[in-house]
């Protein structure tokens, strides 16, 4: 079939514009489904949970911060930082109470077998965390502005840093997640009805 | 335009039927949703259309941030252009269809895929647009602003089409459109595309950089000594006064025998401070670690002596915190001394007993963290409280410790059964709390641990079930 045919009529010229549109979204969301494409973004003005059935991290600081929330006011949280992370059966939930009831957002990645989440300059202000860790060179409770990152606490803070950092069974309520490069494999993001990953 | 007899609908009718008014309405609105997802929060967002309730987050994009702004302002500008100049209107559909699909990956996953939507379906729709005279092959009354030429040929716009499907996908791989360009221009097989580019259609950021990020600072001139197995070196650092603790050269490999001293003991008698005196010093003066402990109410803090080993300036330290384990166990000690760290809280220096062993574990662990900041203009104390159930520490593992608190110690007998070494005497300390400088260790593990910031009015952590005191 000649090209110049299809421009003939408007359903034509629809399909000519529209066809490699959708190729090109598929692709690209298929991208970032399978973790090639990455995305950037952050989350922060209220607290939501993290939850992955394991991390490993390279380059991990940790030291006292302020998280701001959407009213303005002021919490204390722990800043975490990690250079490289991969996160394992990564679920993240936000629930709001409304007049209509529960209403959340689901986000999930890195489930597939092997194929964790990985995120670049990874920087979280939590407010709980727990699992079990094992760090690598850790060095706890030196300076908060001596860390061995790039992003460093106040001096006169105490602050731990490690070379690496793995966590079996996150679990992290957070006010902040920010990363400049998010590699969301087989991405899955949902409204719910209030449900959490813990 | 003259409006002879007409309405100012039928006026308007004609107006947007002489452009892709739909589509270009379209565009807008994508560019709009764009914007508002970015760095605005969610909750308002959606109460500026009447939605209630959802949740009041704020949703940025770090380092893009800028084109978060800039691809929505240009997606408004061109849905408006493309209104204008209706002559333009491939060359404008065509940018709008590539920058809603690069939205996808630029701006908050296409403004969760509404502006995506949005901008894609105005952009097909501005694209596949025709004049009517064009598609009804009949003349109609042609607009001032619409010159009489913008019937382009065919094939142009076919090519113009073909243009979109290029830049549409170039947008994934900006930096093999270039090259593939040139291979793969063919308009007719445009959509093996993608066949013909060899790259995988992904392009591979430079994400896993290197690991080794941090400059590992070397590490303990106190370890040095492969053989200080032997508690010599505390024979250096405990002073004289304790002839009990210093006589010992007891290897402390077997650390754990040999306590009986009781520290713990509630039952004071009345000598306890005097023959506390024997062994430890009340000169706040003095160097050695720090004892405070708490009889009848009353504060009071001793210094158990010890002579200075000199600097350690390995790290800087902060302040304190506190640490309380069920259980110390330490094995393979290798040194034991008084060292001098820098600090920054409160003082230059600080005195601290350095302990480098093979293997620390520390069942039970729970360990305080303080900061001290201003929040809302007001001085505000907070931290972590971490407990797990238990943190082991391998390969040159160091603690500094600045201070020890005890309940109320017994120290009359202290003084009568000393224990062997002030390893010995530390292990013994069951109940202890530890002012914990510092720890370092090439592994650390915390089992089953739990880490929760406390000193927020708002959020206490005393409400959990484990939260809080241990």
């Amino acid at each position: 079939m000649k090209l110049s045919n299809l421009t003939k009529s408007r359903a034509g010229r629809v399909a000519l514009a529209a066809l490699p549109v959708a190729v090109a979204s598929s692709v690209l969301l298929g991208g970032v489904a399978q973790g090639a494409v990455p995305v950037s973004f952050a989350i922060s003005g209220q607290p939501f949970k993290i939850a992955a059935t394991q991390l490993d991290g390279t380059g991990f600081s940790q030291y006292a911060g302020v998280a701001t929330d959407t009213n303005g006011k002021h919490h204390p949280a722990a800043i975490a930082n990690i250079k490289d992370a991969k996160l394992y059966n990564l679920c993240q939930t936000v629930v709001q109470d409304t007049s209509l009831g529960k209403v959340g957002l689901k986000i999930s990645a890195g489930t597939g077998k092997g194929r964790p989440a990985e995120a670049t300059d990874l920087q979280i202000g939590m407010t709980d965390l727990s699992g079990t860790a094992v760090f690598r060179n850790i060095r706890i409770g030196v300076d908060a502005s001596t860390v061995n990152t790039a992003a460093k606490g106040h001096r006169g803070d105490f602050a731990m840093d490690s070379d690496s950092i793995d966590i079996d069974g996150l679990k992290q309520v957070s006010w902040s997640t920010q990363a400049a490069v998010f590699k969301l494999t087989d991405l899955h993001l949902e409204l719910t009805k209030g449900e959490e990953c813990f | 335009m003259l409006l002879s007899g007409g309405s100012r609908r039928r006026a308007f009718r004609e107006w947007h039927a002489g452009r892709p008014f739909v589509g270009a309405v379209l565009v807008v609105l994508a560019g709009l949703e764009l914007l508002l997802s970015g760095p605005i929060d969610l909750g308002a967002f959606a109460d500026t259309f009447g939605v209630e309730g959802i949740p009041d987050m704020q949703l940025a994009i770090g380092i893009e941030g800028v084109q978060a702004i800039v691809l929505p302002l240009a997606l408004i500008l061109l849905g408006l252009l493309s209104m204008w100049q209706p002559v333009h209107r491939i060359f404008y559909g065509v940018i709008i269809l590539v920058i809603s699909v690069y939205t996808l990956s630029g701006v908050n996953l296409g403004g969760w895929f509404v502006g995506f939507l949005l901008g894609v379906i105005g952009g097909v729709v501005i694209v596949s647009w025709a004049p009517r005279e064009q598609a009804a092959a009949a003349p109609v009354p042609s607009d001032d602003d619409v010159p009489g030429d913008r019937d382009p040929t065919v094939p142009a716009k076919s090519a113009a089409v073909v243009l979109g499907v290029v830049l549409a996908l170039g947008g994934l791989q900006p930096m093999s459109v270039a090259a593939a360009e040139a291979d793969c221009w063919d308009p007719i097989e445009w959509i093996d595309w993608v066949d013909c580019d060899e790259a995988s259609p992904s392009p591979s950021p430079s994400g896993s950089g290197p690991a080794s990020s941090s400059p590992s600072p070397s590490r303990g001139g106190a370890t040095d000594d492969p053989a200080g197995d032997v508690v010599d070196d505390v024979t250096d650092g405990v002073g004289d006064v304790v002839d009990g603790v210093t006589g010992g050269g007891d290897a402390a490999g077997g650390a754990g025998d040999g306590t009986d001293g009781g520290a713990k003991d509630d039952g004071t008698d009345k000598a306890s401070g005097e023959k506390a005196a024997e062994i430890f010093s009340d000169d706040p003066s003095a160097e050695g670690l720090s004892v405070g402990y708490v009889c009848d109410g009353e504060k009071k803090s001793v210094t158990l002596p010890m002579l200075p080993a000199g600097e350690d300036n390995t790290h800087t330290f902060s302040l304190p915190a506190d640490l309380r384990t069920s259980d110390l166990e330490i094995s393979g000690i290798r040194s034991i001394e008084l060292v001098s760290v820098p600090v920054t809280h409160e003082a230059e220096r600080r005195d601290v007993l350095k302990i480098v062993a093979d293997h620390v574990k520390t069942p039970g662990f729970w360990l305080k963290t303080y900061a001290y900041d201003t929040a809302d203009g007001k001085p505000t104390t907070a931290g972590t409280d971490t407990s797990a159930g238990y943190v082991s520490m391998d390969g040159s593992a160091t603690m500094y410790i600045s201070g020890v608190n005890l309940g109320c110690p017994d120290f009359g007998k202290i003084a009568e059964e000393p224990p062997a070494t002030i390893v010995a005497w530390l292990l013994a300390l069951s109940d202890a709390q530890i002012d914990l400088v510092g720890a370092t260790s090439d592994v650390q593990t915390w089992s089953g641990f739990r880490e929760q910031v406390w000193g927020d009015p708002e959020r206490p952590i005393g409400e959990g079930p484990e939260a809080g005191m241990p």
